[in-house]
């Protein structure tokens, strides 16, 4: 389950309770403050037991190089859990506008064309500049 | 694992590190990082349900996650540090994931679903950096605090400096060695320059040039320098005198004023600037009081002149040598009348017209040169008073030529008589007034081939 609990009682505002103050204007109930501990941490028990796909001799020599030491080898699994989920997010994004261009026009459905995807730069900079990320590539090299 | 999906992914990823075997071990030891992240991203494209990707694609998300990882490592390391700590946390990633816009709480669920997909990429074994052939010297190790991933330390020859002076010695009795030998040294070689261009004197007959001395110039009248004022005593002299010109009524100065009236020159008790213009117009009132009597410009005697111009000078009495011996001196150089000036031709030429020479030595006396130098001194610095004294020297055919340059003759047992000299040269008519000078000197030969210079002298009065 998830190790993210929420906090069950809210507590009075204005308060400081919990190490977590209240916002007076969070009264209303829509927005109830987050009691919770520090993330991750049950999660980290149990990434030792799983090995993420980037190696972590690979992970751990970039985050050498920008100085980060890890101290914990669970540490490093993390951060390439994160990477890797960072770049499925993409991913999937990208998939998802190659199959809104192949389906915009509303094409034979028995035949899914969806059978051979092909990432190409047309589909990842739409779903990159959701991110923030803008690539530019240019068309030709001169 | 990667086989059924892009062309561009772990095939075309195998294939180009296929192709690029040929590549030098160094560059293949940074490389193949990148190329296990390649691998990763067409396995993470696999699982996505892309067939194939195209090339660029690639590339730009296998930078994209290398830069990802970078870019946390670096963010959790500036917030473990923010917080003044060296060990990054776990609250240190996660802080640093929210600050990126990962939404930290999907992980866990990606994490599980990721588990029944692939697990891929074998790790990378590390090649180690091929040593470079130019490294000099063996290399510091690490320090314990520094990680052994950070590179290594540069050659030696790098950061090693050496200075290049010796500290110097500051023992005591070392410097004070040092410093009394260098004095030594320093004042022999002095005297051995002076004794190189200068005049010496031996002291053994036949070996002259071994142990040179430095020759001593023995003043034929040796208490001049003690009677002379010198520069600077004159020339404060020049200026008390001439404001005490009129106010003292000594009967000395009385006399003085009365004998050289007709010289023209008012003033006989100071010994320069008799003709001074300008002091003559300055003498209004300057008293500078001197109290030490021998500050006091020195009162001659007077000496009682004729209409004719014929002065007689005065019967010394023995107990007063001393101080008319000073007058006659001081007379010297201030002398205009004639009969002074012969006198004091006859004493400045002393050493020149040497009646009786011996043997000439080699070392000429600088004596008289002296002497004359005095006066040139004292003619330099615009008294014209003594210029009249070197005139009549100067026509002296025995004398040599020369402004103040009394070349004497080499050293010999001299004795002068002044009264020959006087009744030659001037008309001074007394003959009480005599005063003989002698200067004995010792020559080389008369010590059994040790010789110095020894100057004496001494005045009687015959």
């Amino acid at each position: 389950s998830a190790p993210v609990s929420a906090g069950g009682a809210a507590p009075p505002e204005g308060a400081m309770s919990n190490g977590v103050y209240v916002l007076p204007s969070a009264a209303n109930g829509d927005v109830q403050p987050v009691v919770s501990s520090t993330p991750l941490v049950d999660f980290l028990m149990q990434l030792e037991d799983y090995t993420p796909t980037i190696p972590d001799a690979v992970t751990g020599y970039y985050l050498n190089r920008a100085g980060f030491e890890a101290s914990d080898p669970r540490i490093i699994r993390l951060i390439s859990l994160a990477a890797q989920k960072f770049i499925s997010d993409i991913a999937n994004d990208a998939l998802q506008h190659c199959k809104m261009k192949g389906t915009a026009s509303g094409s034979s459905r028995s035949k899914s064309k969806d059978r051979k995807y092909t990432l190409t730069m047309e589909d990842l900079t739409p779903a990159l500049s959701e991110y923030g990320i803008n690539v530019k590539k240019p068309h030709y090299f001169t | 694992m990667a086989d059924t999906a892009s062309t561009a992914g772990a095939g075309g990823s195998g294939t180009r590190s296929g192709s690029k075997q040929s590549t030098n071990p160094a560059d293949n030891y940074y490389l193949a990082r990148r190329r296990t992240l390649q691998v990763v991203v067409s396995s993470l494209l696999t699982e996505a349900g892309f067939e194939s990707a195209e090339k660029a694609s690639v590339e730009t998300l296998t930078e994209m996650l290398q830069s990802y990882i970078s870019e946390i490592g670096r963010s959790a390391k500036a917030y473990c540090e923010h917080t003044a700590r060296t060990q990054p946390t776990l609250s240190d990633i996660v802080v640093t994931l929210v600050e990126m816009g990962f939404n930290v709480d999907t992980l866990p669920a990606y994490a599980k679903r990721s588990q029944r997909m692939v697990i891929t990429a074998p790790p990378v074994t590390n090649q180690p950096v091929t040593p470079k052939a130019l490294t000099a010297g063996q290399n510091r190790p690490h320090p314990q605090h520094i990680p052994s991933h950070f590179p290594e330390f540069p050659d030696p020859h790098t950061y090693i400096k050496t200075p290049t002076y010796r500290e110097p010695v500051s023992d005591y009795q070392v410097l004070r060695e040092k410093a009394a030998s260098q004095r030594r040294d320093v004042e022999r070689a002095l005297t051995r320059f002076m004794a190189k261009t200068g005049e010496t004197q031996s002291l053994f007959k036949d070996d002259v040039s071994t142990f040179p001395l430095i020759a001593a110039r023995p003043f034929t009248i040796p208490y001049l320098t003690a009677l002379l004022p010198s520069e600077l005593e004159m020339q404060q002299m020049e200026e008390t005198d001439s404001s005490e010109q009129e106010e003292q009524p000594d009967t000395e100065s009385l006399a003085l004023h009365i004998g050289t009236d007709e010289s023209g020159a008012e003033k006989e008790n100071t010994s320069v600037l008799q003709q001074n213009p300008s002091l003559a117009g300055s003498r209004n009132g300057e008293e500078t009081g001197i109290d030490n009597p021998y500050l006091r410009p020195v009162k001659k005697p007077k000496i009682r002149r004729k209409n004719s111009g014929v002065s007689e000078p005065q019967p010394v009495p023995p107990g007063c040598r001393g101080p008319l011996l000073a007058h006659y001196f001081f007379g010297k150089l201030a002398f205009l009348s004639p009969q002074k000036t012969a006198l004091l031709r006859v004493l400045g030429t002393l050493p020149t017209q040497d009646t009786e020479v011996k043997e000439p030595d080699k070392v000429p006396a600088p004596g008289k040169s002296f002497q004359g130098e005095d006066l040139q001194r004292n003619s330099k610095t615009a008294r014209p008073a003594v210029i009249p004294v070197l005139r009549p020297q100067r026509r002296d055919p025995k004398l040599q030529p020369g402004l103040g340059r009394f070349r004497s003759p080499p050293r010999s047992r001299l004795t002068l008589t002044l009264a020959t000299q006087v009744s030659e040269s001037s008309p001074l008519p007394s003959p009480q007034l005599v005063w003989a000078l002698s200067v004995t000197q010792v020559t080389a030969s008369e010590f059994s081939g040790k010789s110095f210079g020894h100057c004496g002298g001494h005045c009687r009065v015959l």
